[in-house]
């Protein structure tokens, strides 16, 4: 793929910062959608990613939640700026 | 190993040889492929095939046995032919039971009529021709259980209080009456492609050519009907003897040759062959489904001509293009969105 093909390119699902209220141990408790602040039912998943500690370092800690209203939604903490996102 | 060679100095050890066993395998799958839609392999090496509701075609059970074993012999090798066992009989377990007992060229057929022609059959059986547990096999031996006649005869209570919910299974496998159809398969033959190599080879470059012209062959064979290669088997004869081979999952079926290729060529240079190679396949055993958009979407320039002055125009309008595709960047990658993006279409 050439430069000029290459910067015309469009991440597909990037990430969306929100906002997030957390436990002490950082696990989400709620987060504020656009009707308002929503409870996180359960928690289905949680991984840690770890990457490109070479280059520019990726460290996000993923959840898998469950909300109140029954949506299933992912998100991840950035370890390194504190902030919560969400990712399809 | 060395314990065995000690003791027989003429001990010939023989390499597993998969591709050949696979081959072998395929060749009975295209020849019964051509009699039912139900075919099962189990890894034993048994073939089932559901003769239900074939019988105008084929006749009774005498004659579809028939039949097939004049289709085995015109397509298999005398050496697989020495082997073939068949049996015939109501339901899944009792044919292979059946099989299992007949001699080769002498195939043993259960009748339907009567009812009890099944449990009969089994009766004088050692419970060892069922498909349990070695555990289980011992734990009635031990009991003195010889034969399937003497687990049917006791209380199918007392077989659940000795092994829980497995035993009620077990009584109906040894009364005849646990009787499993054959379930109807898609495409029960894989689509296999060769390449004989005039001289043997292990040279990594030859080998990709060869990949390369095999994937192209595969996707252009008519049973693949439009649908996405997903899992992928490659190998061949070693030179010499033996053979080697690896298999590749695609993340998404595919029809792209580029990409199937791609995924190739990475699994032989991680799992390269030991030695040098006589021949070379290439099976694909799994497929998706018909990737449709893939091939509707080649590019603006299979767009019809208003479509894609309407595009210009709207570009030169807006600066940007109108119509973008999903391009895979990185489909494996761990971090979501570096995996697809957007590109213009033209």
């Amino acid at each position: 793929m050439s430069q000029g093909e290459a910067h015309r390119i469009r991440h597909l699902n990037l990430p969306r910062k929100v906002q997030v209220r957390t436990n002490a141990q950082n696990v989400p408790l709620a987060i504020h959608g656009r009707r308002g602040w929503v409870r996180v039912e359960g928690i289905r998943e949680c991984w840690r990613l770890e990457d490109l500690w070479w280059r520019e370092p990726i460290l996000r800690s993923y959840f898998l939640v469950v909300l109140d209203s029954g949506q299933m939604i992912c998100l991840f903490l950035d370890d390194r700026e504190g902030i919560w996102y969400m990712q399809r | 190993m060395s314990q065995a060679m000690a003791l027989l100095p003429h001990l010939r050890m023989l390499e597993s040889d998969p591709d050949r066993i696979a081959r072998g395998a395929n060749d009975v799958l295209r020849v019964l492929a051509g009699f039912s839609p139900r075919i099962l392999m189990e890894p034993t090496g048994q073939f089932h095939v559901g003769m239900e509701g074939l019988a105008r075609h084929y006749g009774p059970p005498e004659a579809q046995v028939s039949h097939i074993l004049d289709a085995m012999t015109a397509a298999l090798s005398p050496a697989l032919l020495r082997h073939l066992q068949i049996g015939g009989a109501p339901g899944k377990l009792g044919a292979s039971i059946a099989a299992q007992v007949a001699q080769p060229g002498h195939p043993i057929l259960i009748p339907n009529m009567p009812p009890h022609a099944l449990a009969d059959f089994l009766a004088p059986q050692s419970p060892e021709v069922l498909p349990i547990a070695t555990d289980t096999i011992e734990f009635l031996r031990r009991l003195g259980i010889r034969t399937l006649g003497e687990l049917a005869n006791i209380p199918v209570m007392d077989l659940i209080r000795h092994l829980g919910a497995p035993g009620r299974t077990l009584h109906a496998m040894a009364r005849g009456t646990l009787r499993e159809s054959i379930p109807l398969v898609e495409a029960p033959v894989p689509i296999r492609v060769y390449l004989d190599f005039p001289l043997p080879t292990g040279d990594r470059i030859a080998l990709e050519r060869a990949l390369d012209y095999l994937v192209r062959r595969a996707l252009a064979h008519p049973e693949r009907k439009g649908r996405g290669v997903h899992h992928v088997k490659v190998g061949g004869s070693l030179d010499g003897h033996g053979s080697w081979e690896t298999e590749v999952t695609l993340h998404q079926p595919s029809i792209r040759s580029d990409r199937i290729s791609l995924a190739l060529r990475t699994r032989l240079n991680l799992m390269p062959p030991p030695r040098a190679m006589e021949s070379l396949f290439l099976e694909i055993m799994a497929m998706g489904s018909p990737t449709h958009q893939a091939t509707l979407f080649q590019g603006a320039s299979a767009f019809p001509d208003g479509l894609r002055k309407a595009m210009r125009d709207l570009r030169m309008r807006t600066g940007q293009s109108p119509i973008l595709r999903v391009v895979d960047l990185d489909p494996h990658s761990r971090i979501p969105e570096r995996r697809y993006g957007l590109i213009p279409m033209e």
